[in-house]
C-alpha cells in the first residue's frame, strides 16, 4: 500500500512539473507537452514548406484541431487544397511567385520553395520549450529571395490549455514585393468539426460571425469553435501581435476551416470589406531589409455561446499584447 | 472496393464470384436476406444493405453505391470511416421518418420524433419505427423487390401507424443505379403529421456532396445549393459531387406526380442532407416567403391510407434526368 500511495503522489505531482520536450527525427521534430504528444514540426522537403501537423488538445489524442489529410490521410476526410497541411507559413504572391500552393500536386507555372535548411535551436525546458529554424524561400529559378528563421515557443502553462507563439522574421536577400494578396501569410487548416456546416463557427474581436461576418476584416485576433471527435467543445484562437506590420491584420477565412492571418491583405479583401477598397497592403523589401511577424495560438476548451468567447479570447489576447 | 465488401459483410471474391456464376451480361437484381439486413446486388455486385435489426429505430438503406462500387453515403454511423463527419447520427444514409407526429395518446403537444430518433438525442419524445417483417423479398432479371413491414410505435408504445414499403430495384442501365420506394402509411389511430421540415424520405450524402468540397445541389427551377433549394418546390431535387477516388456521380431524388402535396418542398442542408417532404409548408417560410400562408399538416382518420412514392436515381455526373423523369411519372 505504502508503495502505491507513493507511485500515486509521484504522478500527481507530475502535473505540477510541465515539461516540452522535443524528439528530433530525420524528417522533423517531435513536439511533446507535459508528457502528452502536441505536434509535430514536419521539415517538409519534398512538399515545399515547413509545417506543424497535428496540432491536438491536452488530451494528446485521437481529437486534433487540425485536418488530417493530406499529412496523415483518413477515408472519410476532405481532400480539397492539399497544401493545408495544419499550420503552415507562406504567401501567394511574392515577385510574382508562387510561395503558398506550391505542393508538388498544385497546378501553375510559378511556384517558389520553402525549403528547410536546419534547427537552431532545440530547447526543452520545464515552462517552456523553444524551437528554431532556418529555411530558404527560393525562386522557381533557383534564386534564393529570402531568409526565413522562425522561432516556435511552446508553453506548459496553463495546463488546460496549449498556448505557442510563433516569432517570425524574413531577410531579403533581393529586392522582394509581396504584392497585397488573399493567401499571406501564416495558414491553419481545421479539422471537419471546425467547418461552419458541422457545427464550426469562427468570430473576431468585433463579434463579427463566420466568413461572411470576418473575411477580410481588420481584427487583432480570431477564434474558431468546433465540437472535436472527442465530443469536447475546443477553440483555437490565433492572435496577431500589437507590433506587427499592419496590426489589426486583415484574415482570410473560408467556412471550410481555414484561415491565414495577413499583413499583406489589402484591397485584396475588398470583395468581403468595402472599406479595404482603398488600401495597399503591398511590402517591397530592399536586400537586407528584416519584417518581423509574431503571433500566437492558444486551443482551449472553448465557451458555448458568442459572447463569453470574445470575453474570454480578448482577456487572453491581452496577455500576448503586453 | 475491399472497403465495401467489408461493410456489406461479404467475403472479397463475393461479387466475384457471383459474376462468374451469373451471367454478367444479363441486368439481375439479388437479394441476400441475413438475420438483421437484406444485402442488395445489382448486376453482380453490391449496392446496398437494408438494415432492420432490433437496435435499429428507423429501417434504413446503407450504403448506396454507384455502379462502380464507390459510396454516395457517409459511412458514419452505420459503418463509420475515420475521419467522417460525426454529426447527426440519425442521418443514416437513406431513411423514412417524420420530426412531428400527432396521436391519441401522446404526452407532447408537439407530437412525437419519429425521425431524431437516435439513442443519442436527449429528447424525451423519442419514438421508434420498428421493423416487423419481410413481406416480398423477388429477386429478378430486370429488376428485384424487396418488401417490408414497420410499425410506428410512440414512446408510450401504442402502435399509430402500420408502414408498408415496397423497394423495386433496377437493372438497368447498368451504368445507374435506380430504385422506387412505394410507401403506405395505414393509421392505426388517427394521427396528424405536423407542418416541421423533416419529413419524409430522408438521404445523407458523403463529404464530397457538400458545397465546401466541391458539391452541388439544383433543383427543377434551376435553383442552387441550400439557399436557393431548401423549402422550395421542385418535382426533383439533384446532387452532383466528385467523389474522393475521382469518380463523378450525380445523385437524384424524385417527387411522384400523385403523391400528396407535389411538388413538395425540400429540406435541404448544405452538407449534403435532404427530405423529400409532403408535409412541410409554413415551416419553410424562412427559406421560401411564399410558404409562409400554407399549412402542411395532415391527418389520416384511423384506418385512413396515404400513399407515397418516390424514386432515386444514382448516375454518371452529366446524364441526363428527363428519361427516368418520364418512366417514374408514367407508373
Amino acid at each position: 500500500v505504502a508503495l502505491l500511495l507513493s507511485i500515486a503522489s509521484l504522478s500527481l505531482s507530475l502535473p505540477l512539473h510541465g515539461q516540452v520536450r522535443f524528439d528530433e527525427k530525420s524528417d522533423g521534430v517531435a513536439i511533446q507537452i507535459n508528457s502528452k504528444p502536441f505536434s509535430f514540426l514536419h521539415f517538409g522537403r519534398e512538399v515545399g514548406k515547413p509545417h506543424l501537423h497535428p496540432l491536438l488538445t491536452i488530451s494528446g489524442g485521437p481529437d486534433p484541431v487540425t485536418r488530417a489529410f493530406p499529412v496523415d490521410p483518413l477515408p472519410g476526410d476532405s481532400t480539397d487544397s492539399p497544401h493545408h497541411r495544419g499550420l503552415t507559413i507562406g504567401a501567394q504572391k511574392v515577385n510574382g511567385q508562387d510561395f503558398w500552393e506550391n505542393d508538388p500536386g498544385s497546378a501553375g507555372p510559378a511556384k517558389g520553395t520553402i525549403a528547410f535548411q536546419e534547427l537552431t535551436a532545440v530547447a526543452g525546458g520545464d515552462d517552456r520549450g523553444t524551437l528554431s529554424m532556418l529555411a530558404h524561400w527560393i525562386s522557381r529559378e533557383g534564386r534564393l529571395w529570402l531568409v526565413e528563421r522562425r522561432t516556435m515557443t511552446f508553453y506548459t502553462n496553463p495546463a488546460e490549455r496549449r498556448t505557442f507563439d510563433i516569432d517570425l522574421e524574413l531577410e531579403a536577400m533581393e529586392p522582394v514585393t509581396f504584392d497585397d494578396q488573399q493567401n499571406a501569410i501564416i495558414g491553419l487548416r481545421l479539422a471537419l468539426p471546425f467547418d461552419t456546416h458541422y457545427d464550426g463557427w469562427v468570430a473576431n474581436a468585433a463579434g463579427g460571425l463566420n466568413e461572411a461576418g470576418v473575411r477580410g476584416r481588420r481584427s487583432p485576433w480570431l477564434v474558431w469553435i468546433g465540437i472535436t471527435s472527442g465530443g469536447q467543445r475546443m477553440g483555437v484562437a490565433i492572435f496577431d501581435h500589437p507590433s506587427n506590420l499592419n496590426h489589426p491584420t486583415r484574415w482570410e477565412v473560408q467556412d471550410k476551416g481555414f484561415l491565414m492571418a495577413n499583413p499583406f491583405g489589402g484591397r485584396a479583401f475588398a470583395p468581403f470589406d468595402p472599406t479595404a477598397a482603398k488600401e495597399d497592403a503591398a511590402h517591397t523589401m530592399k536586400r537586407g531589409d528584416k519584417l518581423r511577424l509574431r503571433y500566437r495560438i492558444v486551443i482551449y476548451p472553448a465557451e458555448r455561446e458568442v459572447p463569453e468567447t470574445v470575453g474570454k479570447v480578448g482577456g487572453l489576447f491581452a496577455q500576448f499584447g503586453r | 472496393m475491399t472497403r465495401f465488401h467489408r461493410r456489406l459483410g461479404l467475403p472479397a471474391l463475393g461479387p466475384l464470384a457471383l459474376s462468374l456464376c451469373c451471367s454478367p451480361l444479363a441486368a439481375q437484381v439479388r437479394f441476400d436476406v441475413r438475420h438483421d439486413s437484406v444485402a442488395i446486388d445489382v448486376n453482380g455486385k453490391p449496392f446496398s444493405v437494408l438494415h432492420f435489426g432490433k437496435a435499429v429505430r428507423m429501417p434504413h438503406l446503407h450504403p448506396l453505391l454507384t455502379a462502380s462500387g464507390s459510396a454516395v453515403t457517409r459511412g458514419f454511423p452505420v459503418a463509420p470511416l475515420p475521419g467522417d463527419a460525426t454529426d447527426r447520427p440519425n442521418h443514416r444514409g437513406l431513411t423514412i421518418g417524420a420530426q412531428r407526429v400527432k396521436g391519441p395518446t401522446g404526452s407532447f403537444a408537439w407530437g412525437e420524433n419519429f425521425f431524431d430518433n437516435d439513442p443519442s438525442n436527449a429528447g424525451p419524445d423519442k419514438a421508434a419505427i420498428a421493423f416487423q417483417e419481410l413481406a416480398g423479398v423477388a429477386s429478378g432479371e430486370d429488376s428485384g423487390t424487396l418488401s417490408m413491414v414497420a410499425h410506428w410505435i410512440s414512446h408510450e408504445g401504442d402502435v399509430w401507424l402500420i408502414e408498408r414499403r415496397k423497394m423495386t430495384f433496377h437493372g438497368k442501365p447498368a451504368d445507374c443505379r435506380v430504385f422506387d420506394i412505394d410507401l403506405e402509411l395505414e393509421a392505426v389511430e388517427q394521427v396528424t403529421f405536423g407542418d416541421y421540415q423533416s419529413s419524409i424520405v430522408a438521404l445523407r450524402l458523403d463529404l464530397p456532396f457538400d458545397d465546401h468540397y466541391g458539391g452541388r445541389v439544383v433543383n427543377a427551377a434551376g435553383g442552387v445549393n441550400e439557399a436557393q433549394v431548401r423549402g422550395r418546390r421542385s418535382p426533383w431535387l439533384d446532387w452532383t459531387a466528385t467523389l474522393r477516388n475521382g469518380e463523378k456521380v450525380a445523385v437524384a431524388m424524385f417527387d411522384h406526380p400523385a403523391n400528396l402535396d407535389y411538388p413538395a418542398r425540400w429540406q435541404v442542408r448544405a452538407k449534403g442532407f435532404f427530405m423529400v417532404n409532403p408535409f412541410g409548408r409554413q415551416s419553410f417560410a424562412r427559406f421560401d416567403p411564399t410558404a409562409a400562408n400554407e399549412n402542411g399538416e395532415h391527418t389520416l382518420a384511423r384506418g385512413e391510407k396515404l400513399r407515397l412514392r418516390y424514386r432515386v436515381v444514382i448516375r454518371p455526373a452529366g446524364r441526363e434526368l428527363d428519361g427516368f423523369l418520364k418512366e417514374f411519372a408514367s407508373q
